[in-house]
């Protein structure tokens, strides 16, 4: 991503008068004309989440604001070419390093509204004031990925070709931004892309499971493992209106829901389920029948698992 | 260090649901206190508000003698261990054990001491080098925990941080999680849903169910002195027997009576005993244990014993389980090995009567003292 960041100063040394010049950790010059008198001062500068000292013929305040506009520049610049790239756009973006894993985190903050009117999950507010703190947390923890901005979101783009290395990745940071910057985010996963095209595809896959998961599921999560859920947010509000009432889950006691939850996650699976609920397995069965008695559905069976997860959805998101 | 205080705490969730109901209890400086419940009892939610990953409803929560309700999960001086470990796939074990430190700008020299310290503790020195795909499920666990150890917290706090373990490396790690309690002294809140590791490990255990405490005491109160019959049917592997029973008196003897057997309850037991309760019907319980069907026992004890149908048998080596039929009701009992028992067979039992567990069948709570 070097070329990138060259580009960008280009621009902007074709647009100031001031000549600077800038080094990489190493000492090497990386951009600019080493032309200047004795007067020139330098200063560490941080750009596109890697250190450089940048020297200019200016006084040590003026180099101050100098570097200070250089990086504000550059930050907002760096993050609209690569938006413009991800979004499958024309940009100066030449270097990309594919193949890479790609993850959004949107804070809790963030959560937008998407445009079905229907959908529950506006009632949280617009702070773009946090993304700094969680920003910066990310460029700590992940100082060899690319972090963009993009509408509230946070891309992090790094040099992980595994999935399950991406999994591991996206959960660790769920949870230690949770501990160390206290916020509380949605992670979802836009896999592993090895081309622009599939760069895109990831990112408007792992958009849709973000708006869908809107204030109501954190965590980390992969548009990949959602499909029911994201079928059922194309339908029209009539029709899952339809179907939302099918079941009186408010009537359910605790343990009747929890049985339901944990018997769909388990696959159908009684004695994985038993083990989870603490219960013995005849205890399950005996729920089991409950459930049948009370819903008319037999979870054992897949057809009727399949309704009931619908339901599920349906009542928990909509 | 530092104690950690729940006062009347409550967690309701958009929509209503009571997660957490009224949780009032103090956990003392440097106790090693489990929550254990069936999923969707509450004690995960109730781990997160003390890590302020979930906001607190209503009630006070102390960490110490501050009032932490409205302090970010980072200023609560506390760390987190979570099931699936949460380490950086790109980090080795060193900047992974030293990445919190560095977010808080300690030093160098402290956090390398640090790291190294925690590292000589879990038994993870050589593999400090390492990135954790590189790393068996046990040695993982040790560098969460190391993890939280170096940030030196006042409470450790750990949800279910053995399940994602196979089983006989889940009884390693719950061993060596008490010595490092004992090691370090401080504060552990452990979330299980596994009553074994809540016996072996806690001083004292929490047994939740539906968001609320179903009793607090220690492993051995709690296996004896069940406050109801959820408590007495979570705790104990096999679990309690039940079954609906009677209590008579016939002079100066009271007497359990169910499924047309009349067993005589000691006088030792009686004195316990809530007398208002004769006449009337309660649930008796029976730990599988306490069930005998070696002569010596039906020998000494002749009132207690009554004959039951042998359905199953399970022969486990060091131990054997009868699965047996009495009426309407299925018993087991864990029997000695050398038990002549066989499917089929009508045996006589005897119940000692001395173990014997009692509850109100409406309120299900504990009736004896």
């Amino acid at each position: 991503m070097n070329d990138l960041l060259i580009r960008v100063l280009s621009e902007i040394n074709a647009n100031i008068r001031t000549d600077f010049a800038l080094f990489d950790e190493n000492g090497k010059m990386v951009f600019g004309r080493e032309s200047f008198g004795k007067n020139a001062n330098e200063k560490g500068i941080l750009l596109a989440g890697k250190s450089y000292t940048l020297k200019a013929a200016l006084s040590k305040e003026q180099l101050e604001d100098f570097c200070f506009l250089i990086e504000s520049i550059v930050k907002s610049r760096y993050d609209m070419e690569l938006a413009a790239f991800i979004r499958g756009k024309p940009s100066l973006v030449s270097d990309f390093p594919f193949p890479s894993g790609l993850i959004l985190i949107q804070n809790e903050v963030f959560c937008c509204t998407p445009n079905d009117s229907s959908f529950q999950g506006g009632d949280v507010a617009v702070n773009s004031n946090l993304t700094d703190k969680t920003r910066e947390f990310v460029e700590e923890a992940f100082e060899e990925g690319i972090v963009v901005h993009i509408d509230n979101i946070l891309a992090l783009i790094l040099p992980i070709e595994d999935r399950n290395e991406l999994r591991e990745a996206a959960e660790a940071l769920y949870q230690t931004l949770a501990e160390e910057v206290s916020e509380k985010t949605a992670i979802s996963l836009g896999g592993i892309a090895g081309s622009q095209a599939e760069l895109c595809r990831a990112f408007v896959n792992a958009q849709k499971a973000l708006e869908f998961a809107c204030g109501k599921r954190f965590g980390v999560m992969s548009y990949a493992e959602m499909p029911l859920e994201l079928i059922i947010s194309q339908l029209s509000p009539e029709i899952r209106s339809e179907y939302k009432n099918e079941i009186d889950f408010e009537s359910f006691d605790i343990d009747t829901l929890s049985t339901i939850r944990v018997f769909l996650d388990c696959n159908l699976h009684i004695a994985e389920a038993a083990r989870k609920l603490y219960i013995h397995r005849n205890t399950l069965i005996y729920r089991l029948d409950k459930i049948y008695a009370m819903t008319g559905l037999d979870l054992r069976d897949f057809n009727d698992a399949l309704k009931m997860k619908i339901y599920l959805i349906l009542h928990e998101f909509f | 260090m530092a104690g950690v205080i729940f006062k009347h705490i409550n967690k309701v969730y958009p929509g209503g649901v009571k997660a957490v109901v009224d949780f009032d209890m103090e956990i003392k400086d440097k106790e090693f206190v489990v929550l254990v419940g069936p999923s969707g009892c509450g004690k995960s939610t109730t781990l997160r508000m003390v890590a302020g990953l979930e906001e607190i409803s209503s009630g006070e929560l102390y960490i110490g003698d501050k009032l932490v309700n409205d302090v970010s999960p980072k200023d609560r001086d506390i760390a987190m261990v979570f099931q699936n470990y949460a380490l950086y796939p790109h980090m080795n074990v060193y900047d992974n054990m030293a990445f919190g430190l560095k977010l808080r700008k300690i030093p160098k020299a402290e956090i390398d001491g640090r790291v190294k310290e925690a590292a000589n503790i879990l038994g993870i020195e050589n593999l400090l080098d390492r990135k954790p795909k590189a790393l068996s499920g046990g040695q993982r666990q040790r560098v969460a925990l190391g993890r939280a150890i170096v940030r030196e917290p006042q409470v450790f706090l750990m949800d279910e941080p053995l399940s994602n373990l196979d089983a006989k490396l889940r009884v390693k790690m719950r061993t060596e999680i008490a010595k490092l309690h004992d090691r370090l002294q401080t504060t552990f809140i452990y979330v299980t849903h596994d009553q074994t590791e809540a016996m072996t490990m806690g001083s004292r255990i929490v047994v939740m169910k539906d968001g609320y405490i179903q009793q607090v005491d220690t492993p051995q109160n709690i296996y004896d002195h069940p406050a109801n019959t959820f408590v007495a049917g979570f705790i104990g592997s096999p679990q309690m027997n039940f079954i609906d029973a009677a209590l008579t008196r016939e002079g100066d003897t009271i007497y359990v009576a169910f499924e047309g057997i009349k067993l005589p309850i000691p006088d030792g037991v009686a004195k316990k005993l809530d007398l208002s309760y004769v006449g009337k019907e309660v649930v008796l319980g029976i730990r599988p244990e306490d069930i005998h069907d070696e002569p010596a026992f039906l020998d000494y004890f002749p009132e207690y014993c009554f004959s039951v149908l042998v359905d199953i048998i399970e022969l486990l080596g060091s131990e054997t389980f009868l699965y047996l039929t009495l009426g309407q009701y299925s018993l087991i009992a864990r029997v000695d090995p050398r038990s002549t028992a066989k499917v089929g067979d009508n045996i006589k039992i005897g119940f000692d009567m001395n173990k014997l567990h009692l509850f109100d069948k409406e309120t299900t709570k504990r009736i004896l003292e």
